[in-house]
């Protein structure tokens, strides 16, 4: 432990750090735009210059290493004074364009002008260097070369992070700005973190340019169930359609990052859902659905319930429960046809399914092919898109009854004689089991479509229906058992501890 | 709990009980403002609706207006400031790219007239000047609510 005394209070940080990162963790936020906790340090926007005793000139905080008895001082005058005039280059060629700019709201040039800068400009639009304003670097990202104030965090993220070393800086002083390698474009599969970790506007998303505006939107926390990985993200929806999602830190998971296959995952959440329950006279309300399932389920031998990966852990344990107590004798069985991929060795991993760990630990048997060539008549899918994954099993499952329990028009529901309207993750309170066996948590962001219904609901009015009780009042109850029942599974404590991120 | 009656003020005498005197004492500012108009019908504050019609103010705010530029394209840039201002929340946008300098544009541009309280915000809240209330128009009324929400180019058309 280090004693270091910032401001005139005096405090123990751990050896080592950051000059930057211990003032944080005394509460003192020095404002940076170059600095990233998940990246190398650079020093280059000299934003977080510090006064430190015994040294003529002032010091950046990200590049200097704590020692013990350092004195910090920053907040004198000579420090704000720096940090305004660092403002004042930084903001030399920057357009202004905040009305058409997607980082307006969210933007580090915004708030630290409002905190630190505020001076009058010394320059007028005419005389500011123009630069392009629409550079395709790759197929997700689009860079505003006006905009950048060259703080290389992307440089960085490609470089040391993931390693491809797409981005470099040409030319010089004023003319300085981003690009890629002649004929080469920024392709690699985590490119949209650049955007993140952008301070300012000059990186923005191919897809969410233009689409809302941050100050709209609201953020709840949830999993990427994009993989068995289980990246922690953000999703932020507006006008109950989901408008992005955004890596949230998480050190034993995914950090700062996520991919951006994960990222762009989300449209079958907004579009193409099912509604209203649907069987072959048409169109049916809840009750008529369930009451056309119960209908289905005369011979608890001949039926089969397929489980998914996909699911959350306490859709999958009510659903083993439901079997257990109101249908005896049906056979449940889970896994997925998911085409998997490559474990890229960073954080894609190949089960493109994010609760496979969850769905073996609770007990469901993953022998899904057997089961399906077996002799059971009636079938009932839940969140899984058989068809879809494995367009061959048309012929095995033309003779029987199907019912498909389902968030969207998969080909499952195309080809199932019931489709029953189900909620995905994102209006959701549940949780995935990653690999690694950690169950993370995650809340409903948006509210359900239709008639759409949780697993967990669907199968408590079923098994009402049967005159059989689950025995759990709400979710929470279910929630708890679960966790009391599984090795392993107890209630993760939510960290409510603001984690920097950036 | 009970509510008791409680009788105030001396009670009416005769002058009073007979009514009369009170009806011509109550009726005296109408007939003076009969004498008057009778008098001097020159200014009378009565309008002949919707024959006559008001001058208005010069900053009344009457219906939104969308500011072209010289190219004859809307002025508008997107920037959802207006409809962030509303405080009827009667406007709604949706944004695309311009094909030429990668700036943003509208691609849609509603304001539905019957939430619109004629507050002035959205105009105060452009930063480009492209959105005005000074068309002057306040006879907006309609037999159909669909005509009266009024996209991009009903409102670039004036």
């Amino acid at each position: 432990m280090a004693k270091i005394t910032i401001n005139g209070v005096e405090q123990a940080v751990e050896d080592g750090l950051y000059l930057i990162e211990a003032a944080r963790r005394c509460g003192v936020d020095i404002p940076h735009y170059c600095y990233h906790p998940g990246l190398p340090v650079e020093g280059n926007c000299r934003m977080c210059s510090v006064e430190v005793e015994g040294i003529p000139k002032l010091q950046t905080a990200c590049t200097t290493i704590v020692q013990d008895g350092m004195v910090v001082i920053t907040d004198s005058e000579k420090v704000v004074g720096e940090r305004s005039d660092v403002m004042e280059f930084l903001l030399r060629n920057h357009p202004i364009d905040c009305p058409i700019c997607d980082q307006a709201g969210e933007c580090g040039l915004q708030d630290y002008y409002m905190e630190h800068g505020l001076h009058d400009s010394r320059i007028t639009v005419s005389e500011k260097v123009k630069k392009k304003k629409r550079v395709d670097l790759g197929p997700n990202v689009v860079l505003d070369s006006e905009r950048c104030i060259l703080c290389t965090r992307c440089v960085r993220f490609c470089k040391d992070v993931v390693g491809t070393e797409e981005l470099v800086i040409k030319n010089r002083s004023n003319h300085a700005e981003i690009t890629t390698f002649p004929g080469k474009g920024l392709v690699n599969p985590y490119a949209l973190n650049t955007v993140d970790i952008c301070p300012v506007g000059a990186l923005t998303s191919r897809k969410f340019r233009f689409q809302c505006r941050v100050w709209y939107m609201k953020n709840a926390t949830s999993i990427c169930p994009g993989c068995e990985r289980g990246c922690n993200i953000w999703i932020d929806h507006h006008e109950n359609k989901i408008q992005r999602l955004r890596p949230r830190l998480n050190p034993d998971v995914n950090n700062y990052w996520m991919c951006d296959e994960g990222r762009l995952d989300f449209h079958w959440i907004n579009d193409d859902r099912v509604l209203r329950a649907e069987g072959p006279d048409g169109l049916m309300r809840p009750d008529e659905a369930d009451r056309a399932v119960l209908a289905l389920l005369s011979n608890p031998g001949d039926v089969l319930i397929v489980a998914s990966p996909r699911s959350t852990n306490e859709s999958l344990f009510a659903l083993k429960r439901f079997v257990e107590v109101a249908l005896p004798g049906a056979a449940l069985t889970g896994g997925s046809f998911r085409p998997t991929g490559d474990d890229d060795g960073f954080l894609r991993l190949p089960d493109k399914n994010p609760n496979s760990r969850g769905m073996r630990e609770i007990g469901i048997a993953g022998d899904l092919e057997n089961r399906l060539n077996g002799s059971a008549g009636v079938v009932l899918v839940f969140e899984n898109d058989l068809l879809g994954d494995r367009p061959d099993l048309e012929s095995v499952l033309a003779g029987k009854k199907v019912v498909a329990f389902t968030s969207n028009r998969t080909a499952t529901a195309r080809g199932a004689d019931l489709v029953v309207p189900v909620t995905t993750y994102a209006e959701l309170n549940g949780s995935f089991t990653n690999h690694a066996g950690l169950r993370q948590e995650f809340r409903s962001a948006i509210r359900p479509p239709g008639d759409s219904r949780s697993v967990f609901d669907v199968v408590k009015s079923l098994s009402g229906l049967l005159g059989k009780e689950l025995g759990w009042e709400s979710e929470t109850a279910l929630t708890k058992e679960m966790t009391d029942v599984i090795t392993g599974w107890g209630v993760r404590v939510e960290e409510e501890t603001e984690l920097h991120a950036g | 709990m009970m509510i008791g009656v409680k009788k105030i003020g001396k009670p009416m005498d005769i002058k009073e009980r007979s009514y009369l005197f009170e009806i011509a004492r109550g009726m005296m500012t109408s007939i003076r403002h009969f004498i008057r108009n009778v008098l001097n019908q020159g200014a009378m504050p009565t309008l002949q609706y919707p024959e006559e019609k008001r001058v208005l103010p010069e900053r009344f705010r009457g219906r939104h207006r969308l500011m072209q530029r010289e190219d004859g394209t809307p002025r508008c840039v997107a920037c959802f400031c207006c409809q962030t201002a509303c405080p009827a929340d009667c406007i709604s946008i949706e944004a695309t790219e311009r094909d030429d300098e990668g700036e943003k544009v509208a691609a849609r541009f509603d304001i539905n007239i019957l939430r619109c309280v004629f507050c002035g915000l959205c105009v105060e809240a452009c930063p480009c000047d492209a959105i005005r209330m000074d068309t002057g128009m306040y006879e907006l009324a309609d037999t159909n609510r669909e005509n009266l929400i009024y996209d991009l180019n009903t409102l670039l058309r004036h």
